[in-house]
């Protein structure tokens, strides 16, 4: 019996090992690349995992792109005016696009478009900037006509970027019917690749679009695999099964020794920041600017997130065009911040913790729990704000106590939170800094948690609304970053970095802040 | 027995039923829910949020959510996902094949690596291979899943280049070859827990045997002990062992979600575990209810396999 198990055993092996002299990897032409989840729908309007948009970026055109270097440049439009109310935005589109189905796209596409976002039967997810319209008018097939409620000059970076969705599928559906509709899983678009397989949790194929109206894409497939272990898709990389892959922070050394593979570091738009609820001593901006001073930023990129960080100054992403590049971190300084403190009329007391009026100057430290980097910056955090005589507990603890009801941004009592902000790369930060966005609760609108109220800045926002004007708009938007610096409404720590591994045998392919180059021009040897 | 599986299913049903109350209760009542992904997502108005809630009827109390979810189970409408608006037997129907693959797979190897390893281990007992076996069965419940399986990918994968590191097909390939390089390693992780406690079983249920008179007896009327061993020890000790397989029927599936993640398998373990973080309540459910299933099913066919292996053991 023994015997007999032995042999099917080796009979097994030999079945299952590979065919001397077979290669393995990718079939030609074909990039293969990863997810971590499956993409929940690939309707752009409908998603809500970044793994959909992973994939139906390469179906959907908008009417504008953004570029590796963050311009505007036409896509499915080619021009446009602004009325000069800023208030009705003209697009003239792009002529002889056809949908991958082989329909034409037209101007009642992009109205469509509006329609479907603003669909109250629809579970729509996505839908910034669309509810600013009052209407579309579409005076012939190519022009399109977007009219305002009131003016709104970040809609341009808002609309022009959303993908463009087809009337001629979907139009004629309910809303219900939307939501359940083939479409989401097999999208008809107008951009350089179509699904043409979707094999749920395990991978997405896309094969060029030979309707595209730009170049034809040089890759015949992108197949976009689905593997949830963020070390199994770095074993993947490893045994070259995958063209591309976002590497893990605690994997990049090794990547970084792989021959096979280039490494492109670049910013991602999301920043690390210490919100300063203002409720007692806080809400003088000397304190506040003091805590700045004694918030070692350099330290915390060195030690904490191992370089993987840039320095942050404002919201604006560093490089970026928004960002006001004569600004500069706060130096590490802890003399200036006691000066700063004692200039406020701070004195130490026992322990060395500062008081003033008979209070101790007690600002504690909360995080998340589950983000191993936030808890080692805010015990960093911790001993550098002690160090200046401030009394600094730390917390913690899991999102719904950090953000919830019960949490430390409704005691009413001075708290530091330290989480990410994605901020994105286009200004629209209204929501963060205006006082009318201070939230009443934590299940209110606004995002303003920290409670900053200035009058001047409140001004700005309200300008940078309604000014149309590119220049005007930079020199409003570098106002408002220098009143960010000025009052420290919340401690910009630093920007997270991306390193994205790529085979050498991918042409054509680079990544920034911003996007990818576009995907037609992606090729592999 | 007929009118024995008869009593035992309808109290499987009782039992479902009261599961699926507890579940629902405690999912509904749990913080969080469907919704909270959006909270802090600056592009999901608080309005769009409250619009969700009530196309999704989260607006309305638990139990009556629980009343017309059970309803529509009972005729045989599971509901659709809150993520992909798809229905979600239609979902599961999907995954069914590369799951029992993988869990039929993996038990057929735990059953052919068990058996012979128990059998040696029991016969030789404290020999240096009894002794080896033992250490690598302590060793194999001590170890991790998922670092078990990175080390295979590792080594088999990466290293040497013997096996695919995941999925189920390679690209442009759907041979029945390919399916078996693929599945490999998953099989082995999945089963290996399985493999060791079996075998350890068996040892011991058989140590137990070998010492029982009319095993003497056999011997001592002259049989080869290889017949012995067969006919006398093993039937005698696979009680125990068919109690475990039952219940490991059970173990296997709440393992697949762990091995499928790591190999990129696509089955209900990975769909599960997503409709968990995504509160995916149809998804939550119907997960819920084929794990407790399975759980019921694997205990009755155990219990049916006694009568077959004992005939002392009569179900009225």
């Amino acid at each position: 019996m023994t015997n007999r198990i032995a042999a099917l055993g080796v009979s097994f092996l030999l079945l299952i090992l590979p065919v001397p002299g077979s290669t393995a990897g990718p079939a030609p032409g074909t990039l293969v690349m990863v997810v971590g989840d499956n993409p929940d729908n690939l309707n752009p309007y409908l998603h809500s995992l970044a793994a959909s948009s992973a994939v139906y970026r390469y179906t959907f055109d908008s009417l504008y792109t953004v570029t590796t270097t963050g311009e505007w440049i036409p896509a499915l439009a080619v021009g446009y005016t602004v009325s000069p109310d800023g208030l009705t935005w003209t697009f003239r589109l792009r002529p002889g696009v056809r949908w991958s189905d082989g329909a034409p796209f037209t101007a009642a596409d992009v109205k469509f478009t509006w329609q479907l976002a603003a669909n109250k039967d629809v579970h729509i997810t996505y839908a910034t900037g669309f509810d600013r319209i009052a209407s579309i008018d579409t005076p012939d097939p190519l022009t399109v006509a977007y009219h305002l409620k009131e003016p709104y000059a970040p809609f341009r970076d808002q609309v022009m970027g959303a993908a463009i969705v087809p009337q001629h599928v979907l139009g004629a559906l309910s809303g219900d019917q939307i939501n359940r509709a083939p479409f989401n899983q097999k999208p008809v678009g107008t951009g350089p690749f179509t699904v043409s397989e979707f094999v749920t949790d395990d991978h997405v194929t896309l094969t060029a679009n030979s309707q595209y109206w730009g170049k034809r894409a040089k890759l015949a497939r992108i197949v976009v695999r689905i593997v949830p272990d963020q070390n199994a898709q770095v074993n993947l990389l490893r045994a070259g099964e995958l063209s591309v892959l976002n590497v893990p922070v605690v994997r990049l050394d090794e990547v970084k020794r792989m021959p096979t593979v280039e490494i492109k570091r670049y910013l991602e738009a999301t920043y690390a920041l210490v919100q300063l609820d203002e409720y007692g001593f806080l809400r003088e901006a000397a304190v506040r600017r003091a805590l700045d001073f004694a918030t070692p930023k350099a330290s915390i990129i060195r030690n904490v997130m191992k370089g993987q960080a840039e320095p942050a100054a404002s919201d604006m992403v560093p490089n970026g065009p928004w960002a006001d590049k004569t600004l500069h971190p706060r130096p590490y300084d802890p003399a200036q911040a006691r000066r700063l403190l004692r200039d406020s009329g701070f004195t130490p007391g026992p322990g060395g913790v500062l008081s003033r009026g008979g209070k101790r100057l007690e600002v504690p430290l909360w995080t998340l729990s589950g983000r191993v980097n936030f808890v080692q910056a805010m015990q960093v955090l911790a001993q550098s704000w002690r160090s200046i005589g401030v009394y600094t507990e730390t917390h913690a603890v899991s999102a719904a106590a950090l953000f919830g009801q019960n949490g430390p941004q409704w005691d009413g009592k001075d708290a530091a939170l330290i989480f990410t902000w994605g901020q994105g790369v286009f200004p629209e930060n209204k929501i963060n800094w205006h006082s009318s966005f201070i939230p009443k609760d934590a299940t209110a609108p606004g995002e303003n948690d920290e409670r900053y109220s200035n009058p001047e800045m409140d001004r700005l926002l309200e300008e940078a609304d309604r000014a149309v004007d590119e220049a005007r708009r930079h020199a409003i938007y570098n106002r408002i970053q220098e009143l960010e610096y000025r009052d420290v409404p919340v401690i910009f720590l630093y920007w997270l970095v991306d390193n994205t591994a790529v085979a050498k045998t991918v042409q054509g392919y680079d990544v920034t802040t911003f996007t990818t180059t576009p995907p037609e021009e992606w090729s592999i040897r | 027995m007929s009118s024995y599986v008869a009593k035992r299913a309808v109290q499987a049903c009782a039992l479902l039923l009261f599961v699926s109350l507890v579940g629902y209760a405690i999912m509904s009542l749990a913080p969080g829910g469907p919704l909270a992904v959006y909270l802090h997502n600056p592009q999901v108005t608080p309005e769009k949020i409250d619009l969700l809630r009530h196309q999704l009827g989260l607006d309305r109390p638990w139990y009556l959510r629980y009343a017309a979810w059970l309803g529509g189970l009972v005729r045989g409408h599971w509901g659709y996902s809150y993520y992909t608006g798809r229905p979600v037997l239609e979902m599961i129907a999907e995954r069914l094949p590369a799951t029992f693959t993988l869990m039929l797979s993996a038990f057929i190897l735990a059953l052919v690596l068990s058996f012979p390893l128990g059998v040696l281990a029991a016969t030789h007992k404290y020999s240096w291979g009894d002794n080896l076996l033992s250490l690598g069965a302590f060793f194999v419940w001590a170890m991790p899943t998922f670092w078990f399986g990175l080390m295979l990918q590792m080594t088999l994968a990466v290293r040497w280049h013997l096996l695919p590191v995941a999925g189920i097909h390679d690209l442009d390939n759907n041979s029945a070859r390919d399916l078996l390089r693929h599945l490999a390693m998953p099989a082995l992780v999945l089963g290996i827990g399985s493999i060791a406690s079996w075998s350890r079983y068996l040892r011991s249920g058989m140590l137990e045997v070998l010492s029982q008179d009319y095993v003497r007896t056999a011997y001592a009327k002259g049989l080869p002990a290889r017949r012995v061993v067969r006919r006398h020890v093993l039937r005698n000790s696979l009680l125990p062992i068919v109690t475990i397989m039952g219940l490991d029927l059970h173990v296997l599936f709440s393992g697949a979600v762990i091995t499928e993640s790591i190999f990129g398998w696509p089955g209900m373990g990975r769909l599960f575990l997503a409709a968990l973080n995504n509160r995916d309540y149809p998804l939550q459910m119907a997960g819920l209810m084929v794990s407790a299933a399975l759980l019921i099913v694997g205990n009755l066919l155990a219990d049916l396999a006694y009568a077959v292996l004992d005939p002392r053991i009569r179900y009225q």
